[in-house]
């Protein structure tokens, strides 16, 4: 057994986050470890990773006892945890990213300094062995966002640990990137390494997993064989309830008549795209990261400025779109950056959703009818099942990353847009807010609105939408109507650009 | 706990003393932005020493380059009831508010070696004329240079352009130049912004580029050293005399400039009547203060000091009355 | 194509201040032939060195992200008390071994404040820059200090050829250069500038980097004073005076940036030194009208920060595609 843990128990005060949890990891098995947010994965882990101390209960570690006093001595005990946030320095070389903690070193004249060469020789070393093939001297600013993923593994590798904790590793990654990933994994389990890998996307669980850990509300619900288990049985464990079906389902059509339409428009990444919105239709656009699905919708909400190209709503020509102008005309943005676009995070819960609203509910001179803000927005906090306890004091960063979402999309709904524009809107969030917010936009669609929906999951664009665009390189390669949706066709519609750019 | 205590019993003990100050004597505030020039040390101790021989008492404070402090300072003049306000401001705009609070409280204020920049108020200005001793100054070493009967390329080391003074002494010195344009040259012109790496580099490029300048004219006293730093790198620093020579005139007549001209090695500087200067400053005061009528502005003609009146003039050169550190 | 042409912008970007150095080179030789000779640029490297060696301290502190406003100050005591001490007949050795302790004693005190009280380094170095100012004068008693022949001779020394003070700048710059470059120090500078949480969580000890940069930035203040001083023969109570944003001026010049983690002491402020005197020089050599000198010196640290802050926005923007 490499790794024991015994009855752990863990209180911040009066709160019990832990309740006796008992973890068991063998040589060369991964253990998925799945729970929605706030179910204790993180503070298992940390407790791991020698963060902090448990409350009560034991470890264990190759038989013997385990007790770390800071991250550095779990880190020497061979504990290694790759976080969602990379531990990256830009500034700096990957090879300097590389040794930071510790250069190789030669001495001269008593005096001891780096010594470049063998650093180098090492890094390459190390970077042939992930089959990366960038420079040790190249910034680190200048990789993708992949590389710099692997970049990050490739650090703890170095220090040959025997157990690497992932937390959501692959958000930041494509689909292929992520294969790739996941070849490394396999390998790294073949060579004996223990790995737990922490998740919300219960397939990727299923396929790399040996066994899975379920935990809800601090306490261990089952730790059992991957092949006893399936992803609804998954879900319930996890939510603790079944949920009827994973994407809700809807009666409504698109109807005839155009909202939105847009011809060749070109700026930035994008080259001429031309595409249409009907009212009550979900459009969903997929692509790989970089492909220009977020800039499109930038340029389109005017938030970039396109260099040319035609915007037409209900059938009049839009010049200069902007923010302000959208929404008035009933047109919202969903952002990708919650956290830095969308949210004023140290604002309480009811200033951050009455903050779109604020425009239309003007009257009499300008001023804001308070009270009617007021119930409004609380109206629209419990339709979206956001969990708080004072709406107008607490802070929105007090909130979890799904009950913030809530709030960003309770600020557009109390809008009550016509259309909705949401970039990648359940990136990191649990299954159970996940099937919240599906439920919600499918209520909007029923009232008559449309969705603009990028997203790069392919099950929930195949889920939820009426027909797919796909982009690639700045461009639209194929479209999807519903009913000949076809994942492998999807894929590879949004590979084909790519594979063109590599032969190149 | 207890240092709350202490500065709260410290508190009490000021106020007791100073309420207790006898206010028979007149009082004289006297707020100075800086003391960060040898020129503002000797002006506030002439001050000083004129107020002791004119048995009055004085509050003095210093602003370093503060004007807000200095707003506060004066405040406090006022609410201590001073009879009279002797002010060297921060600049020609922020005396201005000053100048209507002492208005404003009916205390006389003088205002030393600045114009204000409004002409609003009651205020008496006392300045040295930069721009007719500078003007003197030069003339002098024109009259040196055609009496030599040579050609010289001329340099200037000019002050800080955003101060007037340093404005009115280029002035000057450019208006006395062209008189002698049959024998002068002017070659280079070194900004400095008062700061002496700037000057010695300014000097020494400036002989890079006119290895032949043999007459130079620094818009303060205080730059000399960086001067002559560069004079004897170029191998050009000799005294009067000497075929080397180079004509060297200033401005202030400070510490430094009366050791040259002891030495022999500067040929003129003009000087402020700092001694002139503080005793019109307070005659001023006690003057409004018995009703006489009085001018806006008092002038200090200065004069100038070189080999020929060194000995009788020193006595009126603030800078031979300090000790020059050696 | 466009990927072509990117590129070279990109190039040029990155060595702007290269370039404008070049250009004010060619500029100031077509237009004065004194300019581009030996003696001059010998002229301009003497009358740098100063300013070198302070810019290279500060350097090391912009790179934690820090700032040390207290550098002026520093060099016009170390001024004031060697000055003292030579005056009074003590070895020039001694004073300058006690006023290298006081710029280091300065360095220590900065550091403390910064990391003990977790005061921001504005403050902090705002205070000390007060207190050595008000120190200074104190000691001096407002007095110019005219310092004995045996300094100013130091100051115009020269060994195998080469002046003392330029002799002095290399070393200092050479030394900064390889501990940036060579050593773990050098390396955690960089990293605890870019992030100090990730830095600790990588093993670093924020506080020990933070107080050695402090301790180089007060050294090499102390040792710009003394080659300063070395050549001036005395010192007025103006010494030093906005010395420390000359000495941010040059490494901003030199691409270090302001917010930490980029920039360089060789190439980058070394070169921005160079620009700055070249241009002082360049422009009495030809006779500049005085008014011309501060706006010029105002329009290319304009013209630089432009150029950071354009690379900046490619930076992010490249970050946001997730390119390269």
């Amino acid at each position: 057994m490499l790794l024991k843990m015994n009855k752990i128990s863990k209180s911040f005060g009066e709160v019990a986050v832990l309740k006796s949890i008992d973890l068991k990891l063998e040589k060369g098995q991964l253990l998925g470890l799945v729970g929605e947010n706030g179910a204790g994965k993180s503070t298992l882990m940390n407790i791991l990773g020698g963060l902090f101390a448990p409350s009560r209960g034991t470890m264990e570690l190759n038989a013997e006892p385990f007790i770390p006093n800071s991250p550095n001595d779990a880190l020497k005990a061979g504990i290694a945890f790759v976080h969602q946030e990379l531990n990256l320095f830009t500034n700096l070389t990957v090879m300097e990213n590389l040794f930071i903690s510790d250069f190789p070193k030669k001495s001269m004249l008593g005096l001891s300094f780096l010594d470049r060469k063998k650093a180098i020789r090492k890094t390459d070393e190390l970077l042939s062995e992930m089959g990366l093939s960038i420079s040790p001297l190249a910034k680190v600013d200048q990789l993708t966002a992949a590389q710099q993923q692997l970049l990050e593994i490739t650090k703890i590798l170095n220090n040959s640990p025997q157990i690497i904790i992932f937390d959501e590793p692959t958000t930041s990654l494509t689909r292929y990137e992520t294969e790739k990933l996941f070849s490394l994994i396999r390998k790294l389990k073949a060579d004996g390494t223990g790995i737990i890998y922490i998740s919300h996307n219960l397939e990727d669980v299923m396929l790399l997993a040996d066994q899975i850990m379920v935990l809800r509300d601090g306490q261990l619900i089952c730790q059992e064989d991957k092949t006893a288990l399936s992803i609804p049985k998954l879900v319930k464990a996890m939510v603790g309830r079944d949920l009827d079906q994973y994407f809700p389902s809807r009666t409504t059509m698109p109807a005839e008549e155009n909202l939105l339409e847009v011809k060749h428009l070109f700026g930035g990444l994008v080259q001429e795209v031309s595409f249409s919105i009907r009212k009550q239709e979900v459009l969903g656009f997929y692509g790989l990261v970089g492909a220009g699905r977020s800039e499109l919708a930038r340029l389109l909400y005017g938030l970039d400025p396109f260099t040319s190209g035609n915007i037409r709503w209900k059938r009049n020509k839009i010049s200069k779109p902007s923010p302000t102008k959208w929404v008035h005309e009933g047109m919202a943005f969903l952002t990708e950056n919650r956290r830095e676009e969308g949210l004023m995070i140290q604002q309480s819960i009811e200033k951050n959703i009455q903050l779109a609203g604020l425009t239309k509910e003007r009257s009499l001179g300008n001023l804001i009818p308070k009270q009617i803000i007021k119930n409004k927005v609380r109206q629209q906090a419990n339709a979206n099942k956001i969990k708080y306890h004072d709406i107008s004091r607490q802070a929105v960063a007090t909130l979890s990353g799904g009950n913030q979402q809530k709030v960003v999309l309770a600020k557009w709904l109390l809008l009550g847009p016509e259309l909705l524009i949401l970039d990648e809107p359940t990136k990191g969030i649990d299954i159970g807010a996940r099937h919240e917010i599906y439920t919600l936009t499918n209520n909007l669609v029923k009232a008559g609105s449309s969705i603009l929906l990028i997203s790069s999951d392919i099950e929930e664009l195949i889920g939820l939408c009426d027909r797919i665009l796909v982009m690639s390189e700045g461009r639209l390669t194929k479209e999807f109507q519903k009913g000949s949706f076809d994942r492998s066709n999807i894929l590879a519609a949004a590979l084909h650009g790519q594979e063109k750019d590599e032969k190149r | 706990m207890g240092y709350k205590g202490l500065i709260a019993l410290l508190g009490i003990f000021t106020l007791f003393f100073s309420c207790r100050q006898p206010k028979e004597k007149t009082l004289i505030g006297i707020s100075f932005e800086t003391l960060q020039t040898e020129y503002w040390v000797a002006s506030i101790d002439a001050l000083k020493a004129s107020c002791e021989e004119n048995e009055l008492d004085y509050l003095e404070a210093v602003a370093n380059s503060d004007a807000n402090r200095q707003f506060e300072q004066v405040n406090n003049f006022i609410s201590r009831g001073v009879d009279g306000i002797v002010i060297a401001p921060k600049d020609a705009h922020t005396v201005i508010p000053i100048i209507k609070a002492a208005n404003r409280a009916g205390i006389p204020i003088v205002v030393y070696n600045r114009l204000p920049a409004l002409n609003k108020g009651t205020y008496t200005t006392i300045v040295a004329d930069n721009y007719e001793i500078t003007k003197k100054t030069v003339r002098y070493m024109g009259d040196l240079a055609r009496t030599s009967g040579k050609k010289y390329k001329a340099m200037i080391l000019i002050g800080d352009l955003g101060d007037t003074n340093a404005v009115m002494r280029r002035k000057g010195f450019n208006d006395a130049i062209r008189e002698y344009s049959d024998v002068i040259e002017l070659v280079a012109e070194v900004p400095t912004e008062w700061n002496q790496e700037k000057a010695l580099a300014g000097v020494t490029n400036a002989l890079q580029a006119n290895p032949d300048i043999g007459f130079i004219f620094s818009s303060s006293d205080f730059l000399f050293p960086s001067v002559i730093s560069a004079l004897k790198n170029a191998d050009k620093y000799y005294p009067i005399g000497h075929e080397k020579h180079i004509i060297l005139g200033g401005f202030d007549g400070d510490a430094m400039a009366y050791k040259m001209l002891k030495s022999g090695h500067l040929d003129v500087t003009g000087v402020q009547n700092v001694y002139y200067e503080c005793d019109l400053a307070l005659r001023a005061i006690m003057g409004i203060l018995e009703d006489k009528p009085l001018d806006r502005i008092l002038i200090d003609p200065g004069f100038i000091i070189h080999q020929q009146n060194l000995e009788q003039m020193s006595t009126y050169m603030w800078g031979a009355g300090l000790n020059s550190t050696e | 194509m466009k990927w072509i042409l990117n590129k070279n912008m990109q190039r040029l970007l990155d060595n702007s201040t290269m370039v404008l150095f070049a250009l004010t080179v060619l500029f100031f030789s077509l237009l004065s032939p004194e300019f581009f000779s030996f003696n001059n640029f010998f002229n301009i490297l003497v009358q740098g060195a100063a300013l070198a060696i302070l810019a290279t301290g500060m350097t090391f502190v912009l790179l934690t992200a820090g700032i040390d406003l207290s550098v002026g100050s520093i060099m016009f005591l170390v001024g004031v008390i060697s000055g003292k001490m030579v005056v009074s007949g003590l070895p020039l050795w001694f004073a300058g071994v006690i006023v290298l302790g006081i710029g280091l004693a300065f360095g220590f005190v900065n550091a403390l404040f910064i990391f003990r009280l977790k005061v921001i380094p504005f403050i902090v170095t705002l205070a000390t820059f007060y207190a050595g100012r008000g120190l200074g004068l104190l000691i001096s008693d407002t007095r110019a200090i005219n310092l004995p022949e045996s300094l100013l001779k130091l100051g115009s020394g020269k060994i195998w050829g080469i002046p003392v003070p330029i002799l002095l700048m290399l070393i200092v710059v050479f030394l900064a250069y390889f501990i940036l470059t060579r050593t773990n120090f050098g390396k955690h500078v960089y990293a605890v500038g870019h992030d100090p949480e990730k830095s600790r969580k990588a093993g670093i000890s924020v506080n020990r980097v933070l107080l050695k940069v402090y301790l180089i930035c007060g050294f090499c203040a102390a040792l710009g004073g003394l080659v300063a001083i070395s050549q001036l023969g005395a010192i007025s109570p103006t010494f030093g005076l906005q010395s420390e944003f000359m000495a941010i001026a040059a490494a901003i010049l030199g691409g270090t940036s302001l917010f930490g983690g980029r920039g360089s002491v060789f190439p980058g402020t070394l070169i921005g030194v160079l620009l700055i005197q070249s241009i002082q020089n360049g422009l009495v050599m030809i006779n500049a009208d005085p008014y011309l000198h501060p706006l010029i010196t105002g329009s290319i640290i304009f013209l630089i920060v432009m150029i950071d802050s354009l690379q900046n926005m490619r930076r992010k923007k490249a970050k946001k595609l997730g390119l390269n």
